[in-house]
């Protein structure tokens, strides 16, 4: 919905039925409900809402707000009591992020898929067919664990049971297995793999570990508790390569390289250079992991800087080309 | 009479049918309802109205002209139709809904679907009981995020409207390699492969199933044809996931070819993707066969090993490696003026 004028209309349209439903509702009460602000919900009450009415156009006509206080009340909008039935692509998105929570390896609850069946058939008809067919058209990234069920089923229980794990895991900056002890937080799939949040004992951080690079996994008898501070949510953002990235690195893509760049990196990382190259600057935190990046993107780039990333990339192609030999 | 603002007409174009227990002729808006009372002629009047239907569309309000009464011709909002019905949640759905709400951002993508999450979410507020349930939610174990390319937002609702409802598409694309053309398209599914958004559908041009990345598409995706759809059914042994690959060399329609592929001694085979086949193992390493449609496209994933996994056969694409490696190594050669740190702060701003 590119359209303002159309997102103001679906918004006013919604606001109406919350407060003519709980009428007295404190305006910082409906925009939270409303996803919005309270300045924007004022913006919609008094701007948009109160100029709109029936014919003949008696002031009985309009729509009517009052403010008493922080508390809102509406009038004469019984018209606009229900609001519009959810088209096919919200209730896509609902599904998707209802969805998203489900534990590892498990289909959603039977609360989220009661909840999803109650609010498909609340949707008008037409809509309602439009999403079924949707739902079933529509491809989200691969919620598969590479490595196997039965890890997937052990991380499981311990998630749930926040029990300390003690996991095989092959680093993918120099390809060493390593015995770790870990208080595993969640699991984030995230750009086609999933990722384990975890603690290392005797660390101060938690970090990513990605599933596919476990080798083995043990179940200890030792119990542990997630900070309160942990927001899994805030992980789905965070650079993998790194957590405490200051530095950035400097790196030229020329040729079709340049528009994979341009179309695969975080946004505000590349710029346009005067040649038709892309100028990337993706933060450092292991180069040995984004050295390898920077070869998987393919061909037709240059580090300018840090030198020490440039060595990285060199003695990576020096591997391959003894390797090779 | 001045001319209102299109958010105004709308809104009282809107109110007037839902208010209306019976259907209006467009006679009884024209000059009547404000937004459709200015000085305009008849014609553009009417233009207006077929406009503001079609927008209104987009919101899922649709406004039909009704003519099974002689006595009562004209529009209607069909409230049973249009609405939402009513909900009761239980207070663990309420939940749910809250837990949708605090990562949907993530969940969605953002862009459009986290939009389209909000209005879903303030839509099924309205009867949603008071009270502040935020505070209940449990902490999350998993959680599944869309990181969504930004490039494909523009075109993702208009796409996934015209799959959902079976319409034939036009766009101007721009594919990695050659010149931007305009294709039309017949989409079956849209999906999300590692962040970016693709359309399969039927390819009038080259009338065959094609995948599209939605971040390629220039400018607006158009519908083709005035009428309401279907335009065409979808095959029925089309599965989507067949043509969402995730690698770039299991694309395309080329002949498969065998790669044998040998992970050295000592080296993790962990790293090996999912689809490769361990075939023998010896002194030398780990064998694995890979069955690859676009052998250059393996060439980048086999660099950024590092020599961890070599290419044993095709002779032709170990060469191909060889060559790859050298002329990188000949752009990143040592002697090259490497930025300062003050210069490398300054360029990135």
């Amino acid at each position: 919905m590119a359209d303002s004028t159309l997102e103001t209309l679906n918004r006013c349209l919604s606001l109406v039925p919350i407060v003519l439903q709980h009428q007295g509702i404190s305006v910082d009460e409906l925009a939270k409900r409303a996803f919005s602000t309270r300045e924007q919900v004022l913006e919609d009450l008094s701007s948009t809402l109160l100029m709109c009415g029936v014919p003949p156009y008696f002031p009985h006509d309009y729509i009517c707000f009052s403010l008493e206080g922080d508390r809102v009340h509406m009038a004469f909008a019984d018209h606009f009591r229900r609001p519009v039935s959810l088209n096919a692509i919200e209730a896509l998105s609902l599904k998707i992020a209802c969805e998203s929570t489900a534990p590892l390896g498990e289909r959603p609850n039977k609360s989220i898929q009661v909840l999803l069946r109650k609010v498909e058939e609340s949707m008008g008809p037409k809509q309602r067919s439009l999403f079924r067919s949707l739902s079933k058209r529509v491809r989200l990234a691969e919620d598969a664990v590479e490595s196997g069920s039965s890890i997937q089923q052990r991380l499981a229980s311990a998630l749930f049971d926040r029990r300390v794990i003690s996991l095989d895991y092959v680093a993918g900056r120099d390809g060493v297995a390593r015995a770790l002890d870990l208080h595993p937080y969640g699991g984030v799939h995230r750009d086609g793999h999933w990722y384990l949040v975890a603690l290392v004992e005797g660390e101060s951080a938690p970090r990513f570990f990605r599933f596919d690079r476990v080798r083995g996994m043990r179940v200890l008898d030792r119990h542990f508790e997630i900070p309160a501070s942990l927001r899994l949510e805030e992980w789905t953002r965070r650079p993998l390569l790194g957590f405490e990235a200051h530095q950035r690195a400097k790196v030229r893509f020329t040729g079709v390289a340049a528009r994979w760049i341009r179309e695969g990196a975080e946004a505000g990382s590349v710029e346009d250079g005067a040649d038709g190259s892309a100028l990337w600057y993706p933060q450092i935190a292991d180069e040995e992991s984004l050295a390898k990046v920077l070869l998987a993107f393919g061909g037709e780039f240059e580090v300018l800087a840090p030198e020490s990333l440039r060595q990285k990339v060199q003695r990576l192609l020096q591997a391959v080309l003894t390797a090779h030999s | 009479m001045a001319v209102v603002s299109k958010l105004e007409r709308l809104m009282n174009l809107v109110a007037v049918l839902l208010a209306s227990k019976h259907p209006i002729p467009f006679s009884a808006i024209r000059g009547q309802v404000i937004g459709y009372d200015d000085a305009a002629s008849a014609e553009a009047l009417e233009k207006r109205f077929e406009r503001d239907k079609r927008d209104l569309r987009q919101l899922a309000i649709e406004v039909d002209y009704t003519d099974q009464n002689p006595d009562q011709l004209g529009y209607v909002i069909r409230r049973e139709r249009v609405t939402q019905r009513e909900m009761e949640f239980t207070h663990e759905e309420a939940v749910v809904l809250s837990m949708a709400a605090r990562v949907g951002q993530v969940a969605t993508g953002g862009g459009l679907l986290g939009e389209a999450l909000k209005s879903a979410l303030r839509k099924l507020s309205v009867d949603l009981p008071d009270g502040d349930i935020a505070a209940e939610i449990h902490a999350l174990t998993s959680l599944r995020a869309q990181s969504g390319d930004p490039g494909a937002q523009m075109t993702l609702a208009a796409l996934a409207q015209a799959v959902a409802g079976s319409r034939r598409v036009r766009f101007k694309y721009a594919p990695l390699s050659g010149t931007a053309a305009v294709r039309q398209l017949d989409p079956y599914g849209i999906g999300m492969v590692r962040g970016a958004w693709y359309v399969v559908g039927h390819c009038c041009h080259q009338q065959e199933i094609r995948t599209f990345k939605l971040a390629r598409i220039q400018g607006e995706v158009d519908l083709c044809g005035q009428g309401q759809g279907p335009d065409f059914d979808v095959p029925v042994e089309f599965a989507l996931a067949r043509h969402l690959r995730e690698e770039g060399w299991e694309l395309g329609d080329n002949k498969p070819l065998t790669v044998l592929l040998r992970v050295p001694q000592g080296a993790p085979t962990q790293i090996m993707p999912a689809r490769a086949a361990e075939v023998s193992s010896d002194a030398r390493g780990v064998r694995f066969e890979l069955s690859v449609r676009r052998p250059a496209e393996l060439i980048p994933w086999l660099l950024a090993r590092g020599g961890a996994v070599v290419v044993d056969a095709p002779q032709s694409l170990r060469q191909q490696v060889c060559e790859a490696a050298e002329a990188l190594l000949q752009t990143n050669a040592v002697n090259h003026t490497i930025a300062t740190p003050e210069q490398l702060a300054a360029s990135a701003g």
